[in-house]
């Protein structure tokens, strides 16, 4: 999977997840509401700033991964990379990244059977935005290959 | 303790024993959990689970289908952070788990099995949730991490 590739699926119906690391190696799991590709191994997502550890986190200790599920296939692909840069308040091209998640993850909930509007129950209270630089990807789609490292050096 | 019933905010409900009744629409398959791992060289990773299934109100049984990187991470690293939302109240709560064993028979298996088949059946995806092992995991801590509303 390239940088193209990798950008057109996190602009699918996809739902996005992340993952931390706090001291004494506790994960933590949360939700991202937004990503995109900016250069060919750079990711930037938006992640919640309210409540958890994760921004301290980051702060201390930048791995990071992320879970991008096309949410009517299963199809899944797992990041794992390490945040460069500072945590930023989002900007203009971060907050339409954001209502754009937002309406395409909402259609994708109703396409497959919750309610309309359901993605307000799932919605951080408020974002902030990280750049990861990408050095692993993972199929994580159910089957035999979950699990199986992807081509990294190409995306 | 806030018992989960409240309308405290987010961050500010928690609590370390489980409310069985309060929180039963987590253990129903209806949203994907997801949970993260870390392995000893403090590297991150997340998987989804086909559901969480309540053993006690201190213990959560994860189910274990696709579990390569989980297990060796929680061979290594005990520590976990599940992520799911209620289907009946629509909450979200993060779990902060211990693992603690593996039961590949018994009630418990069983029991999980049975309700994975159900949400199998649910997605076609009959064929790619076998059901590996009931990982058992103490409830350290949960978290109240968004209601219904949201901006």
């Amino acid at each position: 999977m390239d940088a193209g590739e990798l950008d057109a699926f996190l602009h699918s119906p996809v739902a996005m997840l992340g993952a931390s690391v706090g001291p004494g190696l506790v994960p933590e799991a949360f939700r991202v509401w937004g990503a995109r590709m900016e250069e060919p191994r750079r990711l930037r997502v938006l992640i919640p700033s309210d409540g958890g550890a994760t921004l301290e986190n980051l702060r201390t200790h930048n791995r990071i991964a992320v879970t991008v599920t096309d949410i009517t296939t299963f199809t899944s692909v797992q990041v794992k990379g390490r945040v460069v840069g500072g945590i930023d308040p989002l900007g203009p091209a971060e907050i339409e990244l954001m209502l754009e998640y937002d309406q395409r993850f909402a259609a994708a909930l109703v396409q497959v059977g919750f309610p309309p509007n359901w993605e307000r129950c799932l919605r951080p209270g408020a974002l902030l935005s990280v750049a990861l630089e990408v050095e692993e990807l993972f199929d994580q789609s159910p089957g035999a290959r979950a699990g199986h490292a992807m081509p990294a050096t190409s995306a | 303790m806030t018992p989960p019933g409240t309308d405290a905010g987010p961050g500010a409900t928690e609590g370390m024993r489980l409310d069985l009744e309060a929180m039963r629409g987590c253990f129903d398959g209806v949203v994907p959990p997801v949970i993260a791992t870390c392995s000893a060289d403090g590297t991150p990773n997340l998987t989804h689970l086909s559901q969480l299934f309540p053993v006690d109100a201190e213990h959560l049984a994860l189910s274990n289908q696709f579990f390569g990187k989980t297990s060796a991470n929680l061979a290594e690293n005990p520590r976990s952070s599940v992520l799911v939302t209620d289907s009946i109240t629509d909450r979200t709560y993060r779990f902060e788990l211990r693992f603690e064993r593996t039961e590949t028979s018994g009630p418990l298996f069983e029991a999980l099995r049975a309700s994975i088949d159900a949400v199998a059946s649910l997605t076609n995806m009959e064929h790619v949730f076998a059901l590996r092992g009931a990982d058992v995991h103490r409830v350290l801590r949960w978290t109240l991490v968004s209601s219904p509303g949201g901006w």
